[in-house]
């Protein structure tokens, strides 16, 4: 084979046509990994816009605290007492106060003398009793 | 909401663009594809996945041919990973009709065939040169620029593809 030849061949195979089929599937296959994506991208940007307004909507800023004036009738007005809640009462039985026992003091001794004068002024018999009760020395 | 409906318009004529080049382009793509691969199949993955690329890169591009050497060079270089991996024995493409008689015809599609086996025994690169250079037509600047190589080398490759080729051929013609 010459080179005339070989170019004529290359010649045809540049006019040969694409099988319709191939083309079909090609296209087809192309829309369909571009929808694939474009679901993707919008799945994933629906996504970052939700998180956006729920940060949003429950994380107040600092900004937004700080410059925020305070109407005038709410700002001379009392701030209101805290209510605090009392707690329910609690049923306390009275308490059972004990007396103390008084402890019986036993009266002082009393101590009796009994002077008897003998005939002799010199002898005086003197008897002195003590109505403390004996110890027991057993 | 003007800019909403900025953004869809854009988003829509970029849809549309993106369309376009598809529809004027698959066909060269695939029979690019076709000749260095050596079959349909492959040839429709690597095209879509071209076309694909496309879609996520963008319509940026300075202008029509910068667009075309972008894809040329996407697909052939998928082509040539592909061709790395495997080698598949050549299909033999469906003919057209055409003023050759039956017998006429069934010989040229016989030399084809022929062709074809034999391009397929060519290293990956000499086979892309020899496919964009001799079959479609492409100057020897778009080749070397898809490539990424210098014009010597595309002519150098295409010359050495050239000899193997008429080679391979007088060889099983004996």
């Amino acid at each position: 084979m010459n080179d005339e030849e070989l170019s004529e061949l290359f010649g045809e195979m540049r006019e040969e046509p694409v099988p319709v089929d191939s083309l079909v599937r090609t296209r087809m296959r192309v829309d369909q990994g571009i929808r694939r994506k474009t679901d993707w991208t919008f799945a994933a940007w629906a996504a970052v816009c939700a998180a956006l307004l729920l940060a949003v909507l429950f994380v107040p800023s600092r900004e937004t605290r700080t410059s925020v004036p305070v109407p005038k009738t709410v700002a001379h007005r009392k701030a209101p007492q805290p209510q605090i809640e009392t707690p329910a009462p609690v049923s306390v039985e009275p308490a059972i106060r004990r007396q103390h026992r008084v402890r019986k003091t036993s009266p002082p001794p009393q101590t009796v003398a009994i002077r008897i004068e003998t005939p002799d002024p010199d002898v005086v018999i003197v008897l002195v009793s003590n109505d403390r009760p004996e110890r027991n020395q057993n | 909401m003007q800019t909403a409906a900025l953004m869809l318009a854009a988003a829509r004529e970029s849809a549309n663009e993106f369309d376009r080049i598809v529809r004027a382009r698959e066909a060269q793509l695939l029979r690019i594809a076709y000749r260095v691969l050596g079959n349909w199949a492959d040839a429709e993955d690597v095209v879509q996945d071209a076309f694909l690329r496309l879609h996520r890169h963008g319509m940026e591009f300075a202008d029509e041919s910068a667009l075309n050497a972008w894809l040329y060079r996407v697909t052939i270089n998928r082509c040539i990973d592909r061709s790395r991996s495997f080698t598949r024995i050549a299909e033999m493409p469906d003919m057209p009709a055409s003023d050759f008689s039956a017998e006429a015809e069934a010989v040229r599609a016989q030399q084809k065939r022929r062709l074809m086996q034999a391009m397929a025994t060519l290293p990956a690169k000499e086979r892309a040169a020899i496919v964009l250079r001799e079959i479609e037509e492409l100057s020897t600047a778009e080749v070397a620029a898809i490539l990424g190589s210098t014009e010597g080398t595309v002519r150098s490759q295409v010359s050495k593809a050239i000899t193997r080729l008429r080679g391979l051929l007088s060889k099983e013609e004996r």
